[in-house]
């Protein structure tokens, strides 16, 4: 596929004469449009350079285009990536780019320069976790001219679009010459905005990367760029400031709390989209402690957790009930399971914890030990108020059939540190995530100590999520994946708790906005309208 | 006085030192959680977390962390953040500006304005506007800052719209932030100078210049009020002290860009590196304020010595 | 004469204390004040017996109920009764507000006192550690307390009074200091009194004024640092009621269901109140100058 140079130079004239062309079209549509869009984000930056931090949130994307992206329907389409070809033995992705891409310091987007990004993600000194997958699965990458390559990989790996799609693509000249230390503060992408100001632990402003025009057309109307003029994210934490400053127009997009959800909609100046999270909260037992080691006591815990209730009390009703490890909103759900799974049945909840020797011997309705000792299980759980509504439901729920839960708060990061030391019994967690595979990550038998906080894991069900994740075929993969949330359903290292709801308000001045289904927004339609 | 300034300046690096290596050795032995586990994410293995503690340092004796610690620190460099991958200093440095004037404008307001309650009601002691004092005074005093600020927010952001939410874009974003801290300040200011006053207007030197017939002004101004200034000048300066470490709450509440919030985020994400950067600046302003307030001291009532 | 004589046979101190009991008795205002609050402790005393309702246990059909006759308070997020949780949460919340006060004016006033009395390398000495504490993050030390000491109500008044040390003692040292250079002081000195003698007659009803007030005060700030602890871990154990987490909070329910922080927010307030009150009576009760 060789070019020669003259037709490049030609290419480029043609590709100018176009682009100016589009500009006069995009002069049109573009007019009356703009506007600056404040969003409240209650997480507060952390270096925008990809390989040090994953922080996938607004900034980054913002920042950063992918080689592929998720479509309305959640199929992955390109957005870096023009054309695509997985190999026979599912081991190689052979990937066409665009060719009118370019970083915002005028290099080009092209086949070197995503070889340069994806072998940096995939060295094992690269801190960042979403390009981790890559650590082990990429062998090589074989670039075949300035806008092709192959990824040669190990292993056939299934959720290799999920990764691919999250990982941000920066320019490999400026990072060099911008070195490491500072790429974090003076990032270079080739997104949809550029960074204008930062106040660390304060805001983040963007501006309109004027030259953007290849954003993913089965999302976006048009290719670009953005109409608004600016981007802001303020990092505030504080619902109810966030909540007035919605009110007051300061901020035009943000979540909205449970309880506020009515007033927001009787609000004419404010949009509200409801919706689910991909997300869910758990309660993992540390399957490597006693009594945790045994099933059938996990289990009855289960039997005694009202789901429904739960929902009602901790959420308003506006979070769905879980009964098993992937919630509806991530790929591989399947409904079907809810029937095999245990739901709330006291009684029985009783019963296995009667035969299991936990019973209440002194009568004071709290049941003792086997030992006929006093038996107290501690839950340990984060501070906000609403992870201690959670706790506190779920003591309340255990103590009617007897359980006395001890609920140990702590510091977040005292949690996590506490989850990694297979000291503790029982805690209170959430995850989010996008792919099926994300319970490789917690039952792994090679991260206890890690993220296999429930330090679960049995050679049958190692090879369960290995056929899962090397299964390229979605209707083969998606029995893979239900056989494994079958197992984990069976085994009980967690009890699923619920899927929280994500409440989203916009200022009704906003035009054009849209709402993913994976619940992020795509602003890059939307605008204000200005004279 | 010169020489006991001189003195007590050179106590300061100690001391600034001494609470440095407590929090150092602290963080490092004592404290549950890691930087690394909360850089490296909730799905990171052993392995990858113990990459990011190599390359952050962590994993070396703490003596040598602390010999590498000393070393740039006495070169001026406190490291990089871990989470902010910025140099502390620098991040220090553009938020501790607005935290001197949040301080400032909300000691200056509170103090004035207690001081002026504090008189007022121990002139009138006992009769019901001291009995209206105490009533306003402690409810604001005992009203949370959380709560106070919210109001602030709902009557003068949200109802009236006069005001900004958050920000700190310009003077019309200190308002409620600076009367959320002042509030509390002026109650406390207002209870302790009545206090002090009701003491010194019953003392004997007051009395003579009364019966020597000063007029009620000139008794207040000129030997009651110097007199009533010490302990409200101690607790200004334990106020001033505390604020220059940050408003945490009120920093948050109207997502300020202050010292507070940096410190509150450096310890729920071990970020070492910020969270020392941070406690060098509260010990600093607490040293640099507290000789501060003994110099009043000796300068409203001169008989106090400095042996 | 006989008012004399009596006097005089009961000797010095018990006339003393008689003399205040009576100038505090006289003050209307802090006698209702403090027949307020012994009310108040006996209805927490007594809970199970003043509410039927259970303080920790959830109730769905009933949550989120503004008050009424049932329920005077209303109830919070999990139905339960917010007046039963105010009087439960009491026993918790006034044995940490008063407790730790106390505790820390009982260690930092002998401290501020002979910091500001003999000066020189005592003072020195004792308010360089004050200082420590003060520029010591008092987070990092909290989050400490819970790892090293586990959680309970104990540590919570420990930690609280602990940090409340530098400004009670820095207070007491500041009045100290220029109490010490006042005539009735030198006069005393020159008469041969001995420095404990002169630190407790004649320097500590001095500070006394200045620290009712504080001390006053800072029970509803101990109250509520303990719920700031709590979020750390350091603290009673939900669902435990406490004032101050109560209305921590109740704080994002402000706008929707304002019972949930105003009650409790409320009460402590009036804890406040009413111990100014005493506190103002008993600092003139205390006052030579101020007639019964």
């Amino acid at each position: 596929m060789y070019k020669p140079r003259k037709a490049v130079l030609l290419l480029l004239l043609i590709t100018l004469i176009s682009l100016s062309g589009a500009a006069f079209a995009q002069d049109d549509i573009m007019a009356g449009k703009g506007g600056r869009l404040v969003v409240a984000d209650a997480n507060s930056n952390t270096s925008f350079d990809p390989f040090v931090s994953s922080w996938h949130s607004w900034p980054h994307y913002a920042l950063y285009p992918t080689l592929f992206s998720r479509a309305l329907d959640m199929s992955y389409v390109g957005y870096l990536a023009d054309s695509w070809q997985v190999s026979e033995d599912s081991k190689s992705l052979t990937i066409n780019l665009i060719d009118n891409a370019s970083f915002t310091d005028g290099t080009p987007i092209n086949a070197e320069a995503l070889k340069w990004n994806l072998e940096k993600y995939a060295d094992p000194e690269s801190t960042a976790s979403t390009g981790r997958a890559l650590i082990t699965l990429l062998d090589n990458i074989e670039v075949h001219d300035d806008y092709s390559f192959t990824m040669h990989m190990n292993s056939p790996h299934a959720p290799l679009f999920f990764v691919l799609a999250g990982l941000e693509i920066v320019s490999p000249t400026a990072y060099e010459a911008i070195g490491p230390d500072d790429f974090g503060t003076n990032p270079v992408g080739g997104g949809p905005f550029i960074l204008k100001e930062l106040v660390t632990d304060n805001y983040a402003l963007f501006e309109r990367n004027p030259d953007f025009t290849w954003a993913p057309p089965e999302l976006y109307d048009h290719p670009g760029p953005v109409f608004l003029d600016e981007l802001q994210i303020l990092f505030i934490g504080e619902e109810q400031t966030v909540l007035a400053a919605l009110e007051t127009g300061e901020i035009s997009l943000a979540g909205i709390p449970t309880q506020n959800l009515a007033d927001a909609e009787a609000n004419p100046d404010i949009d509200v989209h409801v919706a689910k999270l991909s997300q869910i909260r758990y309660v993992g037992f540390n399957t490597s402690k006693d009594p945790w080691t045994n099933p059938d006591l996990r289990r009855a815990f289960a039997y005694a957790t009202d789901r429904q209730e739960f929902v009602t009390l901790a959420w308003d009703d506006l979070a769905d009930p879980l009964y098993q490890p992937l919630p509806p909103t991530i790929w591989g759900h399947n409904p079907d399971l809810n029937a095999t799974a245990p739901s709330f049945d006291p009684e029985k909840a009783s019963g296995m914890l009667d035969e299991l020797g936990y019973v209440d011997a002194d009568g004071d309705g709290l049941r003792e030990d086997p030992e006929g000792n006093d038996w107290t299980v501690p839950l340990a759980t984060a501070s906000p108020d609403e992870w201690l509504r959670q706790a506190e439901v779920l003591e309340a729920q255990w103590r009617a059939v007897g359980i006395p839960l001890q609920i140990d708060v702590l510091e977040f990061s005292a949690l996590i540190d506490l989850t990694t030391t297979g000291e503790h019994d029982l805690f209170l967690l959430l995850y989010g995530y996008q792919d099926p595979s994300i319970l490789t990550y917690f039952f792994d038998p090679e991260r206890k100590g890690g993220s296999n906080r429930a330090w679960f894991s049995t050679d049958e069900l190692t090879e369960l999520l290995v056929a899962a994740d090397s299964q390229l075929d979605p209707d083969l993969r998606y029995e893979a994946v239900t056989a494994v949330s079958e197992y984990i359903i069976e085994a009980s290292p967690w009890v699923y708790l619920a899927v929280p709801p994500a409440l989203t308000g916009v200022r009704a001045e906003l035009m054009n906005w849209r709402i993913h289904p994976d619940t992020s927004f795509l602003y890059w339609n939307a605008y204000f309208e200005t004279e | 006085m010169s020489q006991y300034i001189l003195r007590r300046i050179a106590i300061a690096f100690p001391l600034i030192l001494a609470v440095t290596t407590v929090v150092f050795v602290m963080l490092r032995v004592a404290l549950p959680g890691d930087p690394a586990q909360i850089m490296a994410g909730d799905r990171a293995s052993p392995e990858q977390i113990e990459i990011i503690r190599r390359k952050l340092g962590l994993d070396r004796p703490v003596f040598e962390q602390y010999l590498i610690f000393l070393r740039n620190f006495a070169g001026g460099d406190l490291g990089r953040s871990v989470k902010f991958r910025e140099p502390v200093m620098g991040v220090i440095a553009k938020a501790f500006p607005f935290t001197v004037t949040l301080t400032l404008l909300s000691v200056a307001v509170g103090t004035t304005i207690g001081l002026l309650i504090g008189i007022i009601t121990a002139v009138h002691q006992r009769t019901w506007i001291d009995n209206i004092g105490i009533v306003l005074t402690v409810f604001f005093f005992s009203i949370p800052t959380f709560w106070l600020g919210l109001m602030l927010i709902l009557i003068f952001s949200v109802g009236l719209r006069v005001l900004p939410v958050q920000g700190a874009g310009s003077w019309r974003h200190f308002v409620l932030p600076v009367a959320t801290l002042a509030v509390g300040q002026s109650a406390l200011i207002a209870r302790l100078t009545r206090s002090s006053m009701i003491e010194v207007l019953s003392a004997d030197y007051v009395r003579t210049a009364r019966a020597k017939g000063l007029a009620q002004r000139q008794v207040l101004v000129r030997h009651a009020l110097r007199n009533t200034l010490i302990p409200v000048i101690t607790v200004v300066g334990l106020s001033v002290g505390g604020l220059l470490g940050g408003a945490i709450i009120t920093e948050s509440i109207f997502g300020l860009p202050g010292v507070g919030r940096l410190a509150i985020d450096a310890i729920s994400n071990r970020d070492y590196p910020m969270i020392q950067g941070t406690v060098i600046l509260v010990a600093a302003s607490f040293v640099f304020v507290n000789l501060i307030v003994d110099i009043i001291y000796a300068f409203i009532d001169p008989r106090i010595r400095y042996a | 004469m006989p008012e004399i004589k009596r006097v005089a046979e009961r000797g010095r101190p018990s006339g003393l204390y008689q003399l205040v009991l009576l100038k505090f008795v006289r003050n209307r205002v802090a006698l209702f004040g403090l027949c307020c609050l012994l009310l108040m402790l006996l209805a927490i005393i007594f809970a199970p017996q003043v509410t039927p309702y259970d303080p920790i246990g959830k109730n769905t059909p009933e949550r989120n109920q503004p008050p009424s006759r049932l329920h005077p308070f209303g109830t919070d997020k999990l139905g339960r009764d917010i007046m039963s949780r105010v009087l439960y949460g009491g026993r918790v919340s006034l044995q940490v507000g008063f407790l730790s006060v106390g505790l820390a004016v009982l260690v930092s006033a002998p401290l501020g006192l002979i910091a500001g009395f003999f000066g020189g390398a005592a003072d020195n000495g004792i308010m360089r550690v004050m200082d420590l504490i003060l520029a010591f993050p008092a987070l990092i030390l909290a989050i400490w307390l819970v790892s090293l000491l586990g959680s309970n109500m104990n540590n919570v008044i420990i930690a609280i009074a602990f940090f409340s040390l530098p400004t009670f003692s820095r207070l007491i040292r500041g009045i100290t200091l220029s109490i010490r250079e006042m005539e009735y002081v030198m006069a005393a000195r020159g008469m041969g009194a001995g420095s404990l003698r002169i630190m407790f007659f004649h320097i500590l009803p001095g500070v006394l004024g200045p620290m009712i007030v504080l001390t006053t005060l800072s029970v509803s700030g101990a109250i509520v640092a303990g719920a700031s602890l709590s979020f750390l871990g350091l603290g009673v154990r939900p669902p435990t009621p406490e004032w101050g987490a109560m209305l921590a909070d109740g704080r994002n329910y402000l706008r929707t269901q304002w019972w949930m922080a105003v009650f409790p927010g409320m009460t402590i307030t009036l804890v406040v109140l009413i111990l100014n009150i005493i506190g103002d009576a008993l600092r003139d009760a205390l006052d030579p100058n101020v007639r019964a």
